[in-house]
């Protein structure tokens, strides 16, 4: 019996340790977010509008208390308890003239992504809920168990506007018999600054490349000559980096940087007047053939398509490489936070191929209002008083709460300077990290913390003012400068650069025609498949120069769908509303 | 005929009597298991029905009872067989399955009779404890521990050119996935699992030790002997058990194993699962899929079961 305590003492001890250590890891990335660290915010919410000012006639609500459950999704910090989420309930209650209970569930955004369907599937919902999976809650929307928002555009003033100024208008935002499900996500962007969020740049050691007396790469040609370069100096011994080229991440392929520059994609996207899937097309294997030619000049590094994130980060700032083709932004920054002291990496916009042209960027947003089809906030059919929650979201889209999420209170967290643009007040501007700063008022352009019935649009100057971080830069006219990346991928690339997969048309599909097209797109069945066979291509395992291989290849791809792959092509064409679908014949034949 | 009638008259009223007094009797062990029988009961056999959506076009909104039969009910299984990588997808699980339970089921058993045999009690009690930690380092951190590991510049790497051999990228392609997935679940499960053994060894009577001593047996002769006897039953039905979860692999780490070189080399059913239920969203398609996982999981406990019973029948499970 004592020898059992003390085996179940020695276990419980491990456990405690292993606990105890984990706690503390938590603790200590935790104690950056603090929401009771900033001062408190007061406003005066009778200088907000009424539901009743718009023209919105609630109905009569027993005992004057609105009562809901709602499920969202968080980010690296709860908005429960900051300012900001305070300030959205008393501004909401004096739109709605009621009090409101909400009793919200808040879910890691991980697992919220991994478990939001099969929530949606046990018909157990929540009167709202965030859903990150857009287009797949139509289904469940069809059999009944999600409110039918046309049914209540009396109770909305500020999302229809957002509808009307996104492309594709209100067929972009309603299914095709007029029905829709979501309140999709919303995006002002008054500045109309349309840089992308990733993949659009190349990193290179502006360090290494001033000191051999080299620059960015503006062309193809240009990037290869300076691979040659610096290849021949390592063999030569005067630099200690080991391969010119490294990768960044195992979530997106080498291929993801080079996809823009040759015109194509790396799964299933709309161009010129046809969806096509861009691993099978002919510009993806011109694509390939150059980095196999890359490859086998032992300009990139072998582990590029094995090397998780940390095993790349750790490769970016020991110096392993001096150029990466796959980034996000801001990953620079934070390499070179790490990095020895006269060590930097930088950015260049991508380098053209002169047979394509300006190469494509990802991510880029809309100008003015917009709408993201992608995530969104669904209604159960079942919620007891459906106007007003079709109402409360509808709020979160008028420009006075979009300032009070993004921006906060005037003369407290925000002014306006002298040239009569929004700044944030010092309290944010010069915190170590405004980012965590703002995120511990609230503020969802922090891009830590989303704050009120999750998503609701985010302005974009207020994100780039506090969440985006500046980064070196170079560009042949300006030489070396630090800028955002937002910024610089919108002025460098300009209106051409934007990619045709960020602003697809509008495709009417069915749930089963939705699960279909899921096999092309990113991370589905083909798109795995094809960056696994990419691969190959890329390493020489197979050769890109033979006919037969590619068929094959092609072959192989297009055998992993459940149903034909070519009448999966033909019915998103088919389906597909605007522009006019006359031109879809052509393409993948 | 006759004769039955009247013997079940005469007796199964007597027994069932007996059942009830016994059950009286042993009233505070029924109440100790109720919670663990009630718990059970809910999450495991009342889901059960669940499986129904596997010959159903299912809609959240009709649940599973109104839901539209397919045609042919058999639909999401030709579907599964049809698919040009079934074939390699249940070999892959097989393959791995097997491959773990060969080197996870013996090894808690032969940690736990070399512990049982160490003498000085400090050093065995670190090592005991040493060998948990493992169990509790999170499948994400294993992952990223084996990725840095299997790199040209990681540890194993290291003691490939310490052995003179060549470094390779031990994560490209899967020539060393197996060694590195059964490896690592080896080294986290040892200590944890040697538990429930050291505990059966904790039971053997001393006295037996003391008789083996004075007839001379060496340390092999007493582990064979004495040992291995005290701990058959329950490695057995350890056996019985694990077999039935053998195809059910730890898909997270296969997931984060995966890279764009080895992808379709290391997928298995539940990855496959997972990629149709949760990325694609096809829920009645993944969960046939998975019942025929199942179905087949049941077969092999049921065919370890019989044959168990066969060799050794007081330690089968029925």
């Amino acid at each position: 019996m004592k020898k059992n305590a003390k085996q179940l003492a020695a276990l419980a001890l491990t456990g405690v340790i292993t606990v105890s250590a984990q706690t503390s890891v938590f603790a200590s990335e935790n104690t950056q977010f603090d929401p009771n660290s900033v001062p408190e915010l007061t406003m005066d919410v009778n200088t907000f509008t009424t539901a009743k000012d718009n023209g919105i006639e609630l109905p009569e609500l027993e005992g004057g208390t609105l009562k809901l459950k709602a499920s969202i999704a968080t980010y690296q910090m709860s908005s429960e308890g900051t300012q900001i989420q305070k300030l959205w309930q008393e501004a909401m209650e004096h739109y709605l003239g009621c009090k409101l209970e909400i009793e919200w569930q808040r879910t890691n955004s991980l697992d919220y992504l991994n478990n939001e369907l099969v929530v949606l599937q046990s018909g157990a919902l929540p009167d709202m809920a965030t859903v990150s999976k857009g287009p797949a809650v139509n289904e469940y929307g069809n059999d009944g168990i999600l409110l039918n928002l046309s049914d209540y555009m009396d109770y909305m003033k500020y999302y229809p506007e957002f509808m009307k100024e996104t492309q594709g208008g209100e067929d972009y935002a309603k299914l095709e018999d007029g029905s829709m499900y979501y309140f999709m996500d919303g995006f002002y962007n008054p500045d109309n600054i349309q840089g992308a969020q990733s993949f659009t740049s190349f990193a290179y050691r502006f360090d290494l490349l001033k000191e051999l007396g080299l620059q960015p790469a503006t062309t193809l040609d240009e990037f290869t000559e300076l691979c040659k370069t610096i290849k021949e100096k390592i063999d030569a011994g005067e630099i200690s980096i080991q391969y010119p080229i490294i990768n960044s991440t195992l979530d997106y392929g080498l291929q993801r940087g080079f996809v823009g520059i040759f015109h194509t994609w790396d799964c299933v996207y709309y161009n010129d007047g046809a969806w096509r899937f861009g691993p099978i097309e002919d510009n993806y294997r011109e694509m390939l053939k150059y980095l196999n030619s890359l490859y086998e000049a032992g300009y990139i590094d072998p582990e590029f398509a094995t090397a998780d994130t940390n095993a790349a980060t750790t490769k970016a700032t020991t110096g392993v490489g001096a150029l990466c083709p796959t980034l996000w932004s801001g990953s620079v920054q934070g390499w070179n936070d790490v990095m020895e002291e006269g060590q930097e990496w930088g950015l260049a916009f991508l380098p053209e191929n002169p047979d394509y042209g300006t190469p494509w960027k990802w991510g880029s947003r809309q100008d003015g209002r917009s709408l993201n089809a992608g995530m969104g906030i669904y209604i159960s059919s079942a919620t007891e008083h459906p106007e007003y929650v079709v109402a409360m979201i509808d709020y979160q889209y008028s420009d006075e709460m979009i300032n009070l999420m993004n921006w906060g209170v005037e003369g407290q967290t925000w002014s306006v300077s002298d040239d009569g643009t929004k700044i944030y007040s010092d309290d944010i501007t010069s915190a170590e990290d405004p980012a965590v700063q703002s995120g511990n008022y609230g503020l969802t352009a922090s891009g830590v913390c989303r704050t009120g019935m999750v998503f609701n649009p985010m302005d974009f100057n207020a994100l780039l003012d506090v969440s985006a971080k500046s980064e070196p830069w170079w560009n042949p006219e300006d030489g070396y400068y630090v800028s955002k990346y937002w910024t610089e991928t919108n002025r460098l690339g300009g209106v051409e650069s934007i990619s045709p997969y960020d602003r697809p048309p509008v495709a009417y599909l069915t749930p089963e025609e939705s699960g279909q097209k899921a096999e092309l797109a990113y991370e589905g069945t083909c798109d795995k498949r094809a960056r696994e066979l990419s691969v190959q291509f890329i390493t020489g395992e197979m050769d890109i120069e033979d006919d037969d291989a590619w068929a094959s290849y092609v072959e192989d791809i297009k055998s992993q769908t459940d149903t034909n792959f070519d009448d999966i092509i033909a019915m998103l064409n088919e389906k597909t509303v605007t522009p006019d679908n006359s031109q879809a014949e052509t393409a993948n034949e | 005929m006759k004769k039955q009638k009247k013997w079940n008259e005469a007796v199964a009223p007597a027994s069932i009597n007996s059942f009830w007094k016994q059950l009286y009797r042993q009233r505070q062990l029924v109440l100790l298991a109720l919670p663990a029988v009630i718990l059970v009961f809910i999450f495991k056999y009342i889901p059960i029905y669940g499986i129904l959506i596997s010959f159903k076009d299912f809609n959240a909104a009709k649940g599973v009872w109104g839901s539209e039969w397919l045609n042919p009910l058999w639909k999401n299984f030709t579907t599964f067989f049809k698919n040009v990588n079934s074939q390699k997808i249940i070999w892959n699980t097989f393959k791995v399955g097997m491959m773990t339970l060969l080197f996870t089921f013996p090894t808690p058993i032969i940690f736990a009779l070399l512990l049982n045999e160490l003498k000085g009690k400090w050093y065995k009690k670190t090592v005991q404890t040493v060998s948990y930690i493992p169990h509790f380092i999170s499948i994400v951190v294993i992952c990223s521990m084996l990725n840095g590991f299997g790199s040209m510049t990681g540890m194993f790497n290291d003691v490939r050119e310490f052995l003179g051999m060549a470094r390779v990228n031990m994560n490209s392609g899967s020539a060393y996935f197996l060694w590195e997935y059964v490896g690592s679940a080896v080294w986290q499960g040892v200590g944890w699992g040697s538990i429930i053994y050291l505990a059966a060894l904790s039971n053997v009577d001393t006295s037996l030790y003391d008789v083996a001593n004075i007839d001379g047996a060496n340390r092999w002769q007493k582990i064979i002997h004495i040992a291995w006897p005290t701990i058959k039953p329950t490695a057995t039905i350890i056996l019985i058990m694990n077999v039935g979860t053998v195809l059910n692999m730890d898909f997270t780490k296969i997931l984060l194993m995966q890279n764009d070189t080895n992808r379709s080399a290391l997928d298995v059913i539940s990855t496959f699962v997972y990629q149709k239920g949760i990325v694609e969203g096809k829920f009645s398609y993944s969960t046939a899929v998975n019942l025929f996982l199942s179905a087949v999981c049941f077969a092999l406990v049921f065919s370890t079961n019989m044959i168990v019973r066969k060799m050794d029948p007081e330690n089968s499970l029925w």
